[in-house]
């Protein structure tokens, strides 16, 4: 109910005001406006004479410019001011019927009823006043008579003196009135008249008329008769009246006018009066009343015949007593603005008041009397009462209501917005509920400086905007809570405010409350973060959360940089969805320099009102007002010391900022950070495994790459697949330091290449590879321009590192065995990537451990292996035989990065018969024994073959008994074969090794399977089979180890066709390039997993020749065209080929034959036409001179251009010998 | 030799007029060739030399050829060359690029 009351009692209050017919102001000593009623605005209108005005204190001063200088002169007086302070309108317009000027005229009266509370209240005695004008006016009129009055009139004393003469009778008498006034009365009479005249002036208590002739001497001492009426007045002084009645005729009509006069006189009296909207009586020297108007015997109550002839102590006689003092004033001179205050006859039980007036007449007779103007004001005082009362109610409730009160005017800043507030009054309990002792008249923020500006705000904008607010909410300042009512009180910017101190029953409440709400959010907060893997989402819903939840106007999260320079806001949430948006805006140097301070050590900073703080600078604080921000907070995110970004929170209108919310944002901005890094971690991690396995890739390869050269690539390579975007594998002693290196950038790659050559020579720089190969991993985590400077001194390096730009840079050891040390070193040089940090080191010296020990590894079996192949490469011969007939060539390919030896060889033999032998066998086994075994067989094998015969049957039993004996092998395969070189036989034989191929110059294949036995082991073979096959010049003889065609899960067969479809691709060529090719395409030249021998014959082919001379005559040409057809046919060369023949030398004969000898008799053409290993070579000469004038028109040069297109080489010699045309060309037998 | 290495036959069938060469054109008797296309051009209809009874042929011939070509350009009706497949005829014609300047058939076998 306490909440209701002063709504209430405002509303009666307010209600009373508005219904009053008089007018009320009520206004603070400072001219505020408090309350005005309607009936003020309309007459303070009409007195101005303009409707409407701006409002009510510039009407007043208008009115009356003194008021408030009157208020300000009267501090700490109490009750009335002023009293009926007439003010009047500018001349209104007439209104219809009545004929008198409208004019406004308005009573006010000032009372203080409180401490800086005045009450103006405005009554229009406009009527009144009008009454009085009137009467004034015929005061003036009667002055006007005595002025202008054609007879003499005077005024004496008692003494006989002139108090005052008219113009007339110093006329009369000659003087001028100053000599008049000079003189006495006895000067002007005559002796005999003198005794009268002094009895008449000195006679006390004469009253009475005295009418009669007198003699009266004029200045030039002449005497004349006047007609004189002499009358006491009422102030003692005697008026004569007197007029020349020398002549009679003429004191006659003067009789006669002055009557006239007086008739009038009486007519405009009695007309005034009755028609005066105000009453008026008028009263004689005994308060006998004389006339009394119908308005005035209203007021009374009392009707004119009863009061006319009667004094008001007859008829008014409860009245009597207040109006007898005034009565009495009034016939010593005018009384002004009485106020009366009785009972009336008519109404004796309301108290009724009037407002009065006595001013002084002169009654017809001449005598004194007076008038009494009268207004009544019952209504208006009244309404005072009232007011008053309620007021007393009023403020009686306040005074005894438990709740704290207080009237209070904000004050609003020039762009209209709420800054403080004033107190104008409070009750008793104030000061106990709130804290603030003798608040009234003071500021709020003079008392209590750093007061919420969220309550100035809010209650600067109810009292202007209106309504009611009804809230809880508490004040960090006054360290309290409040239960608030605020109402606003119809005046812009003064407000009411009930309120009690919630403070004991708030802390309990609304600390459980508040603490399960921020709970519940720092739950929802951490569970909302959980799943997102960007930095900006995560921030992004950090700004907004914590935007809701605070109900803040603008949340924003700024990036910091490392010097504090910048701060770009990256997310940012709004209520308003229309406000301005700062999104990338840098407002770092918004805060001004202290703040910044404290957000770079990671405090929390907290501006109250941006208005004020005194850490704002001029700009800054624009800036937070342009974008209105009135209160707000920043919270930095810190990470090892350093502040890396921020959250602002801001407010539109200030905010009580409870320790709880600060302490919240700064742990969603803690959160955040950690949610952040949990979440880096979390891409780290899983990078870190993509890393691993790309290390783990790199290492399978490093295992299968023969050169440390390879190996260093593939690592570079991979690191920048992800991990740097350059990375170089040096190893600065040796002659070629760099190894390998790679760019992400392939146009970067020669800055890098020069960068890495010249800091070669470069060795005293603090950071350099040379260091880590030192063993000591180097991090630069952040490389600027002055580290590059200071730690490359050479300007050549400066300029290409400053080319290649790295930003974050690494270097670590990597050992690659025996003494030796490499460096591997990365950087980072795109924008977009994150700088290195200690994980990163840690993982590039982890992989360098690994890569050093595969590479070591890997380094120390290729060495061995060298060394085994050395010794395998020993113990095979040489060389092999040589004979004309035959193009023989043999390879060995050994394992390639295992460990191992083969046991594979091969052999060449010749008999002095001229037969030659070639064996290829393998002993079984892949070390040093078997290769040891290998070398003994193939020694004891040539030592006996020479006396064996030529026979690869009993080469192989030979072989046999050797692999036998001791140091011998339990598991030898080998194939052997005999050629003769006179007939080309071929006859062959193996013992459990893979079939001999033969490939025929016409590309048929042979596989010689048909003389097998088992292979050579302790178990003796009775029979070896061996067989002869007759070789084709040109053919080639293929044998080898089964390393070559054997394949894991493959069948022998399929390895054989795969060999065979090689082999048929090397038709023509020479044994050597058979081998290489044969051994490319079976993939024996890499990664072998067995040792390889091949051994390649290739007889020699014969040389076919065709010889032709003709007569140079076109009719030879169909001739030679017959035996070159039938030479080709004999050569079994394809049918193209033969075309090809035959048209390139038709073509060569008949330019000879056209050109050579200008149809010359008896001269010829000679051919030539050899054909060797499927090449042939064609010659045309002729001993002609070629004139370039027999060529036929048209022709151009078609025959050559056939023959060059035919041929692989074309050549025409000319000479004065004559010319020689050669051609080759390729042939394909049928 | 004989006079003449080869034969030229004219024939008429289904509005085609035909020149049949057997035997060998080369500079000995490319003016024979000459002739004979010479008045093959001035049959009415269609055109047709047919190649594939020539074993031999030289640039002389192909010469004639092309000149051939040129004149069965500014005939109104169609003029062709047919060659047997695979043989010194088709590749010479290949290799001197005829069928750019007339219709050549049996290349390559690819035709009827």
């Amino acid at each position: 109910m306490a909440d209701d009351l002063p709504e209430l009692t405002e509303q009666s209050l307010l209600q009373f005001l508005y219904l009053c017919p008089i007018g009320l102001v009520e206004f603070t000593d400072v001219g505020s406006i408090v309350h005005v009623n309607p009936k003020a605005v309309t007459l303070l209108s009409l007195c101005l004479g303009q409707n409407p005005f701006e409002n009510v204190f510039d009407a007043l001063s208008l009115v009356w410019p003194e008021l408030f200088e009157l208020i300000a002169k009267s501090a700490g007086n109490h009750g009335a001011l002023a009293q009926d302070h007439r003010i009047r309108s500018r001349a209104g317009p007439i209104e219809s019927g009545r004929g008198i000027p409208n004019r406004t005229v308005l009573s006010l009266n000032v009372v203080r009823v409180g401490p800086n509370q005045n009450m103006l209240t405005l009554a229009d005695v406009s009527e009144a006043d009008l009454a009085d004008e009137i009467l004034r006016s015929s005061e003036n009129r009667f002055r006007q008579l005595f002025d202008q009055a054609i007879d003499g009139i005077f005024l004496l004393n008692s003494d006989g003196q002139f108090v005052d003469v008219n113009p007339a009778a110093c006329e009369l008498l000659g003087y001028d009135k100053t000599e008049l006034m000079a003189l006495e009365l006895a000067d002007l009479l005559s002796g005999d008249e003198l005794v009268r005249g002094l009895t008449l002036t000195n006679s006390l208590g004469y009253s009475s008329n005295d009418r009669g002739l007198w003699t009266l001497r004029r200045k030039d001492r002449s005497y004349f008769i006047v007609d004189a009426a002499v009358r006491r007045r009422s102030d003692g002084l005697l008026q004569g009246v007197v007029r020349d009645v020398t002549e009679l005729r003429t004191a006659q009509a003067l009789v006669e006018q002055h009557q006239r006069i007086a008739m009038q006189q009486q007519r405009l009296r009695e007309t005034l009066i009755m028609t005066a909207p105000v009453g008026i009586a008028l009263f004689d020297a005994n308060f006998v009343c004389l006339e009394i108007n119908d308005v005035m015997a209203r007021y009374n109550g009392v009707s004119p015949e009863e009061t006319i002839g009667r004094t008001p102590a007859d008829y008014l006689p409860s009245l009597w007593p207040s109006l007898e003092q005034p009565f009495r004033q009034a016939l010593l001179g005018p009384v002004h603005n009485v106020e009366i205050s009785g009972y009336t006859p008519a109404k004796p039980l309301v108290r009724r008041w009037w407002l009065s007036s006595f001013n002084q007449i002169l009654l017809p007779e001449n005598e004194q009397g007076f008038a009494l103007i009268t207004i009544d004001i019952t209504e208006r005082k009244q309404a005072e009462l009232a007011l008053l009362e309620q007021q007393n109610q009023l403020w009686s409730v306040f005074t005894s209501i438990d709740e704290g009160f207080c009237l209070c005017e904000a004050t609003f800043d020039d762009e209209d917005r709420p800054v403080n507030w004033r107190y104008l009054a409070v009750n008793p309990q104030f000061e106990e509920m709130s804290g603030i002792s003798d608040p009234v008249g003071k500021t709020i923020l003079e008392l209590v400086p750093d007061f919420e500006l969220e309550w100035i705000v809010k209650f600067g904008n109810l009292s202007r905007n209106g309504g009611v607010l009804r809230f809880e909410q508490g004040s960090r300042a006054l360290d309290r809570w409040f239960d608030v009512f605020a109402t606003s009180v119809g005046i812009p910017g003064r407000f009411a405010v009930v309120f009690k101190d919630q403070t004991q029953k708030r802390n309990a409440d609304a600390a459980i409350v508040q603490q399960a709400q921020f709970n519940a959010f720092r739950a929802e907060f951490t569970d909302s973060l959980l799943g997102l893997n960007e930095r900006t989402q995560l921030e992004s819903r950090a700004t907004e959360m914590l935007g809701r939840f605070l109900q803040a106007d603008r949340v924003n999260y700024i990036e910091v940089d490392d010097e504090l320079d910048l701060g770009i806001v990256r997310n940012e949430y709004l209520k308003d969805t229309n406000a301005q948006p700062s999104l990338g805006r840098a407002i770092l140097n918004d805060f001004g320099p202290e703040i910044l301070a404290d957000i770079g050590v990671g405090r929390i900073v907290l501006v109250k009102d941006v208005l004020t703080d005194d850490r704002l600078n001029g700009p800054g604080r624009q800036t937070f007002r342009e974008i209105g921000a009135r209160s707000f907070l920043v919270a930095p995110l810190v990470r090892m010391g350093r502040t890396e970004g921020a959250f602002v929170v801001q407010f539109v209108d200030g905010h009580f900022w409870s320790d709880q919310e600060v302490a919240l944002v700064d742990e969603v901005a803690q959160r955040t950070l950690a949610a952040v890094d949990q979440m880096l971690a979390t891409i780290r991690l899983v990078r870190k495994q993509a890393r691993s396995d790309a290390v783990g890739r790199v290492l399978v390869e490093l295992e299968l790459l023969g050169t440390i050269e390879e190996q260093a690539q593939s690592i570079v390579e991979m690191l920048i697949a992800d991990f740097a975007d350059y990375a170089t594998f040096e190893v600065p002693g040796a002659v070629e330091p760099v190894i390998a290196l790679a760019h992400v950038d392939p146009e970067m790659l020669p800055v890098l290449e020069k960068l890495r050559a010249t800091r070669i020579v470069d060795p005293n720089e603090a950071l350099s590879i040379f260091r880590a190969a030192e063993g000591e991993a180097q991090m630069l985590a952040k490389v600027t321009k002055s580290v590059i400077e200071e730690y490359a001194p050479l300007k050549e390096t400066q300029d290409l590192l400053l080319a290649l730009n790295p930003r974050s840079y690494l270097a670590v050891p990597i050992e690659l065995g025996g003494s030796e040390r490499g460096a591997l070193m990365v950087g980072i040089t795109r924008s977009d990537r994150v700088l290195y940090d200690v994980d990163d080191l840690e993982f590039l010296r982890n992989s360098a451990l690994r890569f050093g020990v595969l590479i070591a590894a890997t380094r120390l079996r290729r060495e061995e292996h060298e060394i085994s192949a050395r010794l395998q490469r020993a113990l095979l011969p040489d060389k092999l035989i040589w004979d004309p007939e035959f193009d023989i060539t043999a390879r060995y390919q050994a394992v390639s990065s295992f460990m191992e030896v083969g046991g594979d060889w091969y052999d060449s033999f010749r008999w002095s018969t001229g037969e030659i032998g070639l064996m290829v066998g393998d002993v079984v086994g892949h070390n040093l024994e078997s290769a040891a075994a290998m070398g003994r067989l193939r020694a004891g094998v040539a030592a006996v073959a020479s006396n064996l015969p030529p026979s690869p049957a009993a080469l192989l039993d030979a072989l046999h008994q050797c692999a036998q004996g001791p140091g011998g092998s339990p598991f030898v395969t080998a194939s052997c074969i005999v050629i003769d070189s006179t007939t080309g036989i071929l006859k062959y034989s193996s013992a459990g090794h893979p079939p001999t191929l033969i490939l025929s110059p016409s590309g048929t294949m042979t596989r010689l399977d048909d003389a097998q036995a088992p292979p050579l082991t302790p178990m003796q073979s009775n029979h070896r089979p061996e067989r002869v096959i007759q070789l084709e010049p040109g053919s080639v003889v293929f044998m080898y180890s089964d390393g070559l065609i054997e394949r894991r899960r493959e069948r022998i067969d399929v390895g054989i066709a795969r060999l065979e479809a090689a082999l048929r691709s090397t038709l023509g060529e020479p044994s050597e390039a058979v081998a290489d090719i044969v051994l490319k395409a079976m993939g024996a030249t890499s990664n072998t997993e067995d040792d390889v021998v091949v051994v390649c014959v290739r007889v020699t082919p014969t040389t076919a020749k065709f010889e032709a001379v003709i007569l140079a005559k076109p009719a030879e040409l169909s001739g030679l065209r017959t035996k070159v057809r039938a030479w080709l046919h004999e050569q079994q060369v394809s049918t193209a080929t033969l075309n090809d023949v035959l048209l390139a030398v038709g073509e060569a004969c008949a330019n000879s034959v056209e050109h050579a000898y200008q149809n010359q008799p008896n001269q010829i053409v000679a051919v030539e036409l050899t054909l060797h290993d499927g090449h042939l070579v064609a010659t045309i000469k002729d001993h002609g001179t070629w004139g370039a004038s027999t060529r036929r028109k048209g022709e151009g040069g078609r025959g050559t251009s056939i023959m060059s297109t035919l041929s692989s080489h074309y050549e025409r010699k000319t000479s004065p010998a004559g010319t020689v045309v050669t051609m080759s060309l390729l042939t394909l037998t049928k | 030799m004989s006079e003449s290495l080869a034969t030229f036959v004219i024939s008429e069938a289904d509005s085609v007029s035909t020149l049949s060469v057997f035997g060998e054109v080369d500079m000995s008797n490319v003016q024979d060739l000459r002739f004979n296309l010479s008045r093959l051009a001035l049959h009415k209809f269609m055109i047709r030399l047919d190649l594939t009874g020539v074993a031999y042929m030289d640039s002389h011939a192909i010469q004639a050829m092309f000149e051939f070509a040129t004149i069965a350009q500014t005939r109104p009706n169609a003029a062709e060359v047919v060659v047997g497949p695979n043989s010194v005829v088709g590749d010479l014609v290949t290799l001197t690029q005829l069928s750019d300047v007339i219709t050549v058939r049996g290349l390559g076998g690819c035709h009827s």
